[in-house]
């Protein structure tokens, strides 16, 4: 299956949404999610193993919580579905 | 000895009895049982399919959606109550408590997170993931973290656990808080929200529980000879408790005086009362109040209508009372056995009898029991000139709590001996 950014942004968006119970409709792909949206540690855990669901991966989530926005995370993932790191270098083995 | 008086200023409810203090009242004198067939899972394989459950409970507004999603039910329940008893006791002016940095809260629990617990096993052993909002959902001080979260309060905070007997024991623990010194308002009660199917099925499999499923209302007889056990519940009651004079200082509604406080331990047996712990514990609440029994004008009994239970305390009074004439009643019949939480709306029942001078019933009694051989107001409601009243709450593991309510004259701000 081909996956573009735009799909899984969307997909991302849904996650969110649930997550922190607001309509996808209210925020886009480049909204913050702590400083625009509000959310804590708690909600980064919840998305973070949403998103491991979602995609079939595995991404470590020390490393999802440095994203900051449903695009920065659909990045991550992307590069995780494409068997890249999603910041090859940067995090620890 | 202690020398600060504490009086109640506040009472919130979250019962299947009622959600205000009128309809507690309406309840508990009218005899309006909240036990029912359990209608939110399976319970036909069980024993007993009966339980008293806070119907459509919903905190609206108060705990936002993403919370509703992180909290489990007790705590939600417990916030609910909270909420209600700081209204009620005229400390909640649009969110905000005053003196919110010296005012705590002790919250009794017997069970813990229960709804959160079935959360994390299901993710855990059916879909094979770790359930990540698990710890904090799940530990058994989460309900006293979120009220102090809730309001700010960042006073002295506490959860204790001695099963039933836990609202009574956290009520207890608030009292000498505030004897001490160490506090001057506190929020103090029970909560307990575990109407769950692997709640049911150990109740069901320890043999306590009532099998009357065709008649829930009347499933539980306290003191009758038919008797056949109690009927889970769930809910949350909390209470404002406070120094009689900060209390008057700010003009607060008072609905009596916390007069006394004793505990003891069976040191015998897990599940198996004993007469000489009840009746240790009903002496050191005297003794804390400052009283002699024969100055105590009702009792309100632990009364699970469990065969051993009723018996027990039965004997225990007998012996704290030679010639016993003192009515006696439980009002289990009408809560269900909310577990930590039935303690103290019983001491909140205690402190309305004594404000209203009005004895609740015992309902559903049936049958003369030559072992229970009390005055426990099987006819209906009483009146009576009430001014001392003792509330008894006796908990697996021994752990026994009671509670003396004294009333207070002079309504709104006056208080006399």
């Amino acid at each position: 299956m081909e996956y573009t950014l735009e799909s899984v942004e969307s997909r991302i968006k849904t996650i969110v949404a649930k997550t922190l119970k607001i309509d996808t409709s209210n925020f886009g792909a480049d909204t913050r999610l702590v400083e625009e949206l509000g959310a804590d540690s708690l909600d980064a855990l919840t998305i973070a193993m949403d998103v491991d669901d979602e995609f079939g991966i595995n991404v470590d989530d020390k490393e999802l919580r440095r994203f900051n926005s449903c695009r920065e995370i659909a990045s991550a993932v992307l590069r995780h579905l494409q068997g890249r790191p999603a910041s090859a270098g940067s995090v620890p083995a | 000895m202690y020398t600060k008086r504490v009086v109640v200023t506040g009472m919130g409810f979250v019962t299947p009895a009622g959600r205000t203090v009128p309809e507690f009242l309406q309840s508990i004198y009218q005899g309006k049982s909240g036990i029912k067939t359990i209608r939110h899972f399976d319970a036909a394989k069980f024993r007993t399919q009966l339980a008293a459950t806070v119907e459509n409970f919903d905190p609206g507004d108060l705990i936002s959606e993403k919370d509703k999603s992180r909290l489990d039910r007790a705590a939600q329940m417990g916030i609910v109550a909270a909420d209600k008893a700081l209204k009620d006791a005229g400390l909640l002016t649009g969110e905000t408590v005053p003196d919110s940095d010296e005012m705590g809260v002790v919250v009794g629990i017997a069970t813990g997170s229960v709804h959160a617990v079935e959360k994390i096993y299901d993710e855990s052993f059916n879909h094979h993931r770790a359930y990540g909002l698990g710890v904090p959902m799940a530990m058994c001080h989460s309900t006293a973290a979120h009220i102090s979260i809730k309001f700010g309060l960042r006073g002295f905070t506490l959860t204790v656990s001695t099963a039933c007997s836990s609202g009574a024991t956290a009520i207890g623990m608030a009292l000498r808080a505030i004897q001490s010194g160490d506090s001057k308002r506190l929020l103090a009660g029970g909560v307990d929200a575990s109407i769950t199917p692997s709640q049911l099925a150990i109740w069901d499999s320890l043999r306590v529980l009532s099998t009357c499923n065709s008649s829930p209302e009347t499933a539980m007889k306290p003191f009758s000879k038919n008797r056949d056990g109690l009927v889970l519940g769930e809910g949350a009651v909390l209470l404002v408790l406070e120094e009689l004079e900060s209390a008057q200082a700010r003009g607060a509604r008072i609905y009596g005086e916390v007069a006394g406080y004793g505990s003891s331990s069976d040191g015998s047996h897990i599940t198996r009362p004993s007469t000489h712990g009840e009746v240790l514990a009903m002496l050191r609440a005297l003794e804390s109040a400052g009283i002699t029994p024969d100055r105590v004008d009702y009792i309100n009994a632990h009364g699970t209508a469990t065969p051993f239970n009723d018996k027990t305390e039965t004997e225990a009074l007998k012996q704290v009372f030679p010639n016993c004439r003192i009515p006696v009643s439980s009002i289990k019949p009408i809560t269900g056995h909310m577990l930590g939480a039935s303690s103290a709306a019983e001491f909140a029942a205690a402190i309305l009898a004594v404000r209203d001078g009005l004895v609740p019933p015992t309902m559903n009694w049936q049958e003369e029991d030559p072992e229970c051989d009390l005055d426990y107001v099987v006819e209906g409601p009483r009146k009576a000139d009430l001014d001392i009243v003792m509330s008894n709450s006796f908990a697996f593991g021994g752990h026994n709590a009671v509670l003396v309510a004294k009333r207070v004259d002079g309504g709104l701000y006056g208080i006399h001996s």
